[in-house]
This record gives C-alpha cells, sequence and structure tokens, in this order.
C-alpha cells in the first residue's frame, strides 16, 4: 500500500478536519485574534494532524506486510483465514469473519471436489481391473481354439487391451511416484515383451521387427517403461506407410546415457508440427487424415518419461522415417 | 511331467487356462473349494502354483505366506493388479515371480518354464532328420550326402519347426506366430524371402523339392 494511495483513501476525513480547521480560525479571526496567533495555532494543528496520519499510515502499514509474509509463507494459500490471528479493531473482525466464511466454503468445495476425483480414479482402477478378467478369458480361447477368426478376434482383443492399458495409465498419471519400482531391467526383454503382448495385432499388420542391436539394461521401472515403448510401437503401426512396416530397435551406450531408439518407415511427421507433437489432445495433419488419433499417446509418453527421468525426443521427415529416442541417463554409483 | 496347479476363481480362466497348460504337456490340477486351499496343496504337491491374488476367502497374500511355512514349491502370482506395492508384495511374500493380466500366453509359457528351470535347450534334441536331411539345431547346420550348409537363425528356426510337422502341411501364419514367439518378428514377405533362400541352400545340397508349398494353405515338407 503506498502512502499516496492510503491519503487518497483518507481524503474525506482531511477535507472535513481542514474545513474544521478553516472554520474555526475565521471564527477565532472574528474574535479578534492576531493573524500571528492563528498562524501558530495552524502549524500545531498541523504538526499533531501529520504525526496521527503518518502513525495510522505505519501501524496499518505493520499490519499490512504480516499479513502478506503470512501469506507469502503459507503452503495452501486458501487456509490463511485459519492461520492468521484474531482482529482486534471491529472492522477487521467483520473482513475476517467474511474473508474466513468464504475460505471456509472453498477449502470444503475443494475437498469435496478431491473426494470425487479420488472416488472416480479409483473406481476406474477397480473397473479396468475388472475388465482385464473377461480379455484375459478372450486371449484364453481364441489362443486354445486356433482359427482364422480367433486370430482375428485376437488382434481386436489386443486392441482392446491397449485401450484398457491406456485409461489405467492415464488415471495413474496424477501419482506416478507412489508406484514405482525401480530395478535393472534389460532393454531386450522389455522390448521382447511389448512385441509379444501385440504379437497378433504386429502380425496381421504385416509387420517386420529388427531388434539384433539391442542389448543392455538400465534402471528404471519395468511397466511404465513397456508402457511407453507400447504406444511408440502402436504409433507406428498407426502411422505406416503404404511400403511394408519395418521397426529397428536399436540400443546405443553414450558417455552419459544409453539411448534406445525406434526407428519405422511410416508417414512421418511434418517438420512444422514436430515441435508439438507431445502437447496434449495435438492430433496433427497425420491424425486428421483419418487415422483416429486422440493427440493422448505422446503425451503420456512425454508425461512418464519427465516423471521416470528418462529423455524423450523425436526426430522424424515426412514421407520416410520418424525415429522416437529414448535417453536413459547412465548411473555408475547405482550398480551394485 | 511337471504338475501345475492353478489356483483362480473365474471359471472360464481356470478351464482354459488347464486346457492350455495341458496341451503345453504339462500335468494339471485345480482348486475348486477355496476354504480348505492349503489342504489341497498339499494333497496335490504340485511342481508349481499358479496364485491369483483376488480370491475368495483368505486372499493370494496370505496363501503364498502360509504355502512358505511349508513348502519351497515356485509360486507365479497371476493378477489383474499391477501396482508396484502389488508386486512388491508379491515377491515379499515369498512369489517366484509375477505376471500380470491380461498376460501373453508365450510369456506365460515362458515364466513357467523359466521356474521350473526347463530351458529351450534341454528340449532340443541332438538332431532331426527327415528324408535323408539331417537337421543339426545347437550347430545351425543342414547336411545331406555328405555336404553341409549353414542356415541363419531365422532360416534354422523355420526348418526346426517344419522338421518338427513332417507330413504336415505348416500353415503360413502358424510358422510365422512361432518365429514371433522365439524372437524373430518378421512379416509374410520376409517369411516368403526365407523360405526361397532356405530352398537355394537346398538346391546345393541336392533336395530342391523338400519344402512344397501347398498354395493358400502353406509349406509341406
Amino acid at each position: 500500500m503506498s502512502f499516496s494511495g492510503w491519503l487518497h483513501d483518507k481524503k474525506a476525513v482531511l477535507l472535513v478536519c481542514f474545513a474544521g480547521a478553516l472554520f474555526f480560525s475565521v471564527l477565532l479571526w472574528l474574535f479578534g485574534l492576531e493573524i500571528g496567533e492563528i498562524f501558530l495555532l495552524w502549524l500545531c494543528f498541523l504538526f499533531i494532524a501529520a504525526g496521527l496520519l503518518l502513525w495510522n499510515y505505519l501501524s496499518l502499514r505493520r499490519r499490512l506486510l504480516h499479513f502478506r509474509a503470512v501469506m507469502d509463507e503459507l503452503d495452501r494459500k486458501y487456509l490463511f483465514a485459519e492461520i492468521m490471528d484474531v482482529p482486534t479493531s471491529e472492522w477487521e473482525k467483520v473482513y475476517f469473519e467474511l474473508m474466513k466464511t468464504a475460505l471456509k466454503d472453498m477449502t470444503d468445495e475443494v475437498s469435496q471436489a478431491n473426494r470425487l476425483s479420488r472416488e472416480y480414479r479409483e473406481f476406474i482402477e477397480q473397473w479396468i481391473h475388472e475388465m482385464k478378467v473377461p480379455i484375459t478369458g478372450i486371449q484364453l480361447l481364441c489362443e486354445n481354439n486356433k482359427s482364422d477368426a480367433a486370430r482375428k478376434i485376437l488382434t481386436q482383443t489386443e486392441l482392446i487391451s491397449q485401450g484398457v492399458e491406456r485409461v489405467l495409465f492415464y488415471a495413474r498419471l496424477g501419482n506416478v511416484e507412489k508406484d514405482y519400482l525401480i530395478k535393472e531391467v534389460s532393454l531386450r526383454a522389455c522390448v521382447m515383451e511389448v512385441l509379444a503382448q501385440n504379437r497378433q495385432f504386429l502380425i496381421q499388420n504385416n509387420v517386420c521387427v529388427h531388434t539384433e542391436r539391442l542389448s543392455g539394461t538400465v534402471y528404471s521401472d519395468q511397466k511404465w517403461l513397456q508402457f511407453i515403448l507400447n504406444q511408440i510401437i502402436i504409433n507406428s503401426v498407426k502411422y505406416q506407410s503404404s511400403q511394408p512396416l519395418v521397426i529397428d530397435v536399436v540400443s546405443q551406450e553414450q558417455e552419459n546415457y544409453i539411448v534406445l531408439t525406434i526407428t519405422d518407415n511410416g508417414i512421418g511427421i511434418r517438420e512444422s508440427e514436430l515441435g508439438r507433437v507431445f502437447d496434449k489432445g495435438f492430433v496433427g495433419s497425420n491424425g486428421r487424415a483419418g487415422k483416429n488419433s486422440t493427440g493422448i499417446g505422446l503425451y503420456l509418453c512425454d508425461q512418464l518419461c519427465s516423471r521416470l527421468g528418462i529423455g524423450i525426443e523425436i526426430k522424424s521427415r515426412a514421407g520416410e522415417y520418424t525415429t522416437v529416442l529414448l535417453h536413459f541417463p547412465k548411473s555408475e554409483f547405482l550398480k551394485v | 511331467m511337471n504338475k501345475i496347479l492353478i489356483i483362480e476363481d473365474e471359471k472360464l480362466i481356470r478351464e482354459e487356462l488347464q486346457t492350455l497348460l495341458s496341451n503345453a504337456g504339462f500335468a494339471v490340477a485345480h482348486v475348486t473349494d477355496f476354504e480348505n486351499t492349503l489342504e489341497q496343496i498339499i494333497a496335490e504337491s504340485p511342481d508349481l502354483i499358479l496364485l491369483d491374488i483376488s480370491l475368495p476367502g483368505k486372499n493370494g497374500y496370505s496363501l503364498c505366506a502360509s504355502v512358505r511355512r511349508f513348502s519351497d514349491v515356485p509360486i507365479l502370482f497371476i493378477t489383474g493388479r499391477n501396482t508396484a506395492m502389488d508386486e512388491l508384495q508379491a515377491l515379499t511374500l515369498g512369489g517366484d515371480d509375477f505376471i500380470s493380466k491380461p498376460y501373453n500366453i508365450p510369456i506365460l509359457l515362458a515364466r513357467i518354464n523359466a521356474l521350473l528351470k526347463r530351458g529351450q535347450a534341454a528340449r532340443q534334441p541332438g538332431c532331426l532328420e527327415y528324408s535323408g536331411i539331417t537337421l543339426h539345431p545347437i550347430a545351425g547346420t543342414l547336411a545331406a550326402d555328405e555336404k553341409e550348409i549353414e542356415l541363419t537363425k531365422t532360416e534354422l528356426k523355420i526348418m526346426y519347426y517344419l522338421f518338427q510337422h513332417p507330413g504336415e502341411i505348416v500353415r503360413r501364419t502358424d510358422l510365422v506366430e512361432y518365429l514371433w514367439d522365439n524372437e524373430i518378428h518378421i512379416d509374410d514377405n520376409t517369411l516368403s524371402v526365407n523360405i526361397m533362400r532356405i530352398r537355394e541352400k537346398l538346391g546345393f545340397l541336392g533336395k530342391d523339392g523338400l519344402i512344397r508349398t501347398k498354395r493358400g494353405m502353406g509349406y509341406k515338407i
């Protein structure tokens, strides 16, 4: 609060004061006081008024600064009214009451919303786990009764399974930090498992995957890593060009990183859109060309990677290839 | 023959798992009464237990802990839940491995085999023979009439599968699936290319008519 602003607020009081002083000086002059004496009285009056005003201003300023300091230190700002010391002045008490009521209402609202979203998330997780039973049932049934139809059903089931998995990970995104188990993970085993999970889907799409130059281990959470790889491979299939799809999965050791690159010969991404592929809901020209995109897959990958400490990067040339690079930091001290 | 005990409350999954595992050459038993599961485990004395976590009555974790009190039998957890907590709990209570639904069948079988320490190599016989041609899976060679040729990994797997099904028509899709299960991820066209190369090599051995194409069906030796 600036001094001039405060004066501006007080202008009615000031005006009344000076009008009063002027009135009394005229009265005193009429009673026959000397101009000099009146001038002296004015001086005294001004001095007292200024002192009072200054003291008033300074004490108010100190109080406001105290409020500000408390607010700045608060982690949850809406708990302000709970933290503040009870005011003494009457007008402040009224403000305090109003604020307390408003913030209390807000806190209720927030906790209500939190509870609803937690319940919703728990319901979704529960539901997904229930869904996994019939999906597993279908997979086993198809596996035990192999036929062309069963293979097609299996492909569709893998698609359902991917979709369900994606919902689960999206629901969990908020608390990844509570749900990971970092251990030494073999990149090869990880990729193999992802390929096996989507076996029918990939075979039906005539995909060829080269994994000869894939080895090494990284420290990460296998489940989340597989989810990321899954999204990348599904994207490759989704955006394949007219020629047969070939996916190259290669691991490379660099000075501070182990780099996993997944390259396909698909339709690629336009250079102008490359910077935005990780944005939530970004679909791009490929997606709009009827590829059934949601703009969620790569967003999820990016979010998960940043939480797991993996660097993700995409290189592409439209019509030629798309490469996704995953950088796993190497930490020597983790080796036991 | 190894005996596997399935503890799973979903009837359909239990039955299909049973079919799948008996097809894969295991003796399979299952638990139907979840009141006295422990007694049934003792009675069956299996070589491996497939254990679901959410069961009626006692859940899979406490069951696993109880089993560990008297037996070291390998326990493979199968569950729809796959949070880190579930995995950690399963492993700390004495489970040997953890696989989440919906599981992929080759992965499931691979994990079971790993736990039973029945490696792929142990099951591969020294060599296979068909109409005067010998396939050495370990050396990766085909031999006939004192002549020998080397095969690539993919070619070897294709020949191995064909030699295991002599006189049968092997469907292309079956062959591709078999290759995918053995970590060779190729498509239909690449399979044709590989078959062509094998035929060339067989030609060198003087057996170029060995692999016959059945149009629209597959291959036959």
